[in-house]
C-alpha cells in the first residue's frame, strides 16, 4: 500500500518557483539587467497527478486543489471533491484560508458533510499566522469533527506553538515539508505528542528518517512526495534506502496514513 | 551504474542527523549508491575554520581511495587561501578548490572574489562554487572565460534558477552544472538537458547534508537514457577531474 499524503492539482498563474528563504537571502551578486525571475513549467493538471500515481504505483493520494489555495477555497474544495469522485484513489484534502474569516466555519461543516476528513493550511503562502485568532477559531471548529489537519513546518517555533495549543483537541496534526532547518522541531514534537506526525517529502536524508524511527517510532512518519511540483523519486528513494525494518518502511509508505490518519478520521 | 560525485562534504552539520564518524558515513553512502569517487570539501572549513577544516579532511580522506578533496578557499582570506592551496593541491587526493560565496561573505562580483579565482586558476584545474542564483552564475561564467583551462562547476545549478544557469553552462565551454539541492523541482534536469546537453551536467549529491538517494531521485526522475547516465554519472566528471578509466556498469 503506497499512500502519498502530499499532492495537489490545478494551475499556477505565476509559474514562479518557490525559493527557500535561506536561499533568497543568500543572493551573492549584483543583479544583472535583463534576467527575469525563473519560471517553471509544471504540469499541475489532475491528469498529470494521476499519471504520476500510475507510474509509481500510488494507491491513494491525498490531494488539494490549487484553486482552493490560490483563489477561492469553496470552489477549490468542490473541485477536489469532483476529482475524488472521478478517481477514488484521490483522497480529498480541503483547504480553508482564515483571511476570509466569514464563512470559514460553515465551509468546514459543508466539507465534513461531503466526506472531507483532511484539512490543509498554507499560512506562509497566503500570508497569515498560525498564531492568530481566526485560525484558532477554525481549529476549535475542526475539533468537533473526526478530522486531521496538515500545516507547514513553517518558521522555528510555529510547530511547537501548534502542538501545545492544539494537542488537547485530539485531532492528528501533520507537519508538512519539514526540511533540515525545521527537522529538529518536528522530531522533538513527534517524540512528545502522540497526535503529531511528519510528512517525509523534504526530510532530505535517509539518516533523518532512521533517527525519527529510532526516537519517535515509525508510526509518526507519513510518506509525501509534493507531486507534481517535485520529483516523486527524490522523496521515495529516501524511504526506500533508509536502514529500517521492512514493516517500518511499509508503515511509512502507507500503513500509517491508512491506520493513523485516514481510518482514524474515518476517511 | 557507478558514479562520480563532484559535490560532497566531510564534517558535521547542526541538523537532526547522526553524530558519528563522518568518514564512515560517506563511505557507507558511496557503497550504497555505487559512488566510485566522492569529492568532498570540509564542512568545518566552510562553516568555521578554513585551516583546521582542510587539515582535518585531508587526514580523514587520505586512507580512502574513494574519497577525494577540494581545498576550501575563502575570498575574505586571500593569503591564507593561497597558502592552503600551496599546501594541499600537490596531494594526489586533492583535485581542486571549493568556494562558498555566502559563507565567506564575499559576493561573486566583489574584486576579492576575482582575485581569489585568479589564484585558484594559477594552481588548480577544477573549481566548485556554491551557486544559488543566476546573477552569480553569469559572473562565474565571466571568470571561467578568463581562465579556459579551469573547469568551473556551478554547484546546485543555481537552485531554482537552473534554466538560466544551464544557459551559462551552454555558452561557456569550461562551465559545468550539478543539481544537488533541497528543492527537487520536477522537470529542471530535463530542461537543462535541452539547454546545455548532458555533456555539461555532472552528478553532485551534497552528501551528507543531503542524501545521495534524494539527489539521485531527481536524475532518475528525469528519465535519463543510458548514454546520458554514462556522461552525467561518470564521463564528464572523470574528464574534468582527470580520473582514470571507465567503470564497469
Amino acid at each position: 500500500m503506497l499512500i502519498d499524503i502530499n499532492t495537489c492539482f490545478g494551475a499556477s498563474p505565476q509559474r514562479r518557483v518557490r525559493k527557500a528563504l535561506h536561499v533568497q537571502s543568500a543572493r551573492m551578486c549584483r543583479p544583472r539587467p535583463g534576467l527575469e525571475p525563473t519560471t517553471q513549467d509544471v504540469d499541475w493538471s489532475l491528469d498529470n497527478l494521476i499519471r504520476i500515481m500510475d507510474e509509481h504505483g500510488v494507491n491513494r493520494a491525498c490531494a488539494y486543489s490549487l484553486r482552493g489555495k490560490l483563489y477561492d477555497f469553496v470552489s477549490g474544495n468542490d473541485e477536489t471533491l469532483r476529482a475524488s469522485q472521478l478517481d477514488p484513489r484521490i483522497e480529498p484534502v480541503a483547504t480553508i484560508d482564515p483571511r476570509r474569516h466569514f464563512g470559514c466555519l460553515e465551509e468546514i461543516e459543508r466539507c465534513v458533510d461531503n466526506g472531507f476528513r483532511l484539512f490543509r493550511f498554507f499560512p506562509d503562502e497566503q500570508g497569515w499566522s498560525v498564531r492568530s485568532l481566526p485560525f484558532m477559531t477554525i481549529c476549535e471548529e475542526l475539533a468537533q469533527y473526526p478530522v486531521a489537519i496538515m500545516v507547514p513546518a513553517g518558521g522555528w517555533g510555529d510547530q511547537t506553538f501548534l502542538a501545545e495549543r492544539l494537542c488537547d483537541f485530539g485531532f492528528p496534526i501533520v507537519a508538512m515539508e519539514a526540511s533540515f532547518g525545521q527537522g529538529a522541531e518536528t522530531a522533538a514534537l513527534t517524540e512528545r505528542y502522540e497526535t503529531f506526525y511528519a510528512d517525509t517529502s523534504a526530510l532530505n536524508t535517509a539518516d533523518t528518517i532512521e533517527a525519527f524511527v529510532r526516537h519517535a517510532g515509525a508510526a509518526r512518519l507519513l510518506f509525501g512526495s509534493d507531486s507534481p511540483e517535485m520529483y516523486f523519486e527524490s522523496a521515495y528513494r529516501l524511504v526506500e534506502v533508509a536502514r529500517i525494518e521492512p514493516e517500518q518502511r511499509d508503515m511509512i509508505l502507507g500503513g500509517n496514513a491508512l491506520k493513523q490518519l485516514l481510518k482514524a478520521v474515518g476517511a | 551504474m557507478k558514479k562520480i560525485d563532484v559535490h560532497a562534504h566531510h564534517g558535521q552539520w547542526q541538523f537532526p542527523m547522526p553524530v558519528d564518524d563522518e568518514t564512515e558515513r560517506l563511505l557507507r553512502l558511496c557503497e550504497r549508491e555505487q559512488i566510485e569517487y566522492m569529492v568532498c570539501s570540509s564542512a568545518l572549513a566552510i562553516m568555521y575554520d578554513m585551516e583546521a577544516g582542510n587539515a582535518e579532511m585531508v587526514r580523514a580522506i587520505e586512507p580512502h581511495e574513494q574519497l577525494l578533496g577540494y581545498v576550501y578557499v575563502n575570498a575574505a582570506m586571500l593569503p591564507e587561501s593561497v597558502e592552503q592551496m600551496e599546501r594541499y593541491l600537490p596531494l594526489d587526493s586533492m583535485v581542486g578548490a571549493k568556494i562558498h560565496p555566502r559563507l565567506s561573505g564575499v559576493a561573486c562580483d566583489d574584486p576579492r572574489m576575482g582575485a581569489l579565482i585568479a589564484e585558484v586558476a594559477a594552481r588548480a584545474c577544477v573549481l566548485l562554487v556554491h551557486t544559488v542564483d543566476q546573477h552569480a552564475a553569469h559572473q562565474l561564467g565571466d571568470y571561467a572565460r578568463e581562465y579556459p583551462h579551469l573547469s568551473v562547476i556551478l554547484g546546485h545549478a543555481g537552485h531554482t534558477d537552473s534554466d538560466e544557469v544551464a544557459r551559462v553552462a551552454a555558452s561557456v565551454a569550461n562551465v559545468y552544472i550539478e543539481f544537488c539541492c533541497e528543492w527537487p523541482g520536477a522537470g529542471k534536469i530535463e530542461r537543462a538537458l535541452g539547454i546545455c546537453g548532458p555533456e555539461k551536467i555532472c552528478f553532485g549529491s551534497d552528501s551528507d547534508l543531503l542524501d545521495p538517494a534524494f539527489t539521485l531521485g531527481m536524475y532518475e526522475g528525469a528519465g535519463l537514457s543510458d548514454a546520458q547516465r554514462q556522461l552525467i554519472y561518470w564521463d564528464n566528471a572523470a574528464r574534468i577531474l582527470g580520473l582514470p578509466g571507465r567503470p564497469t556498469a
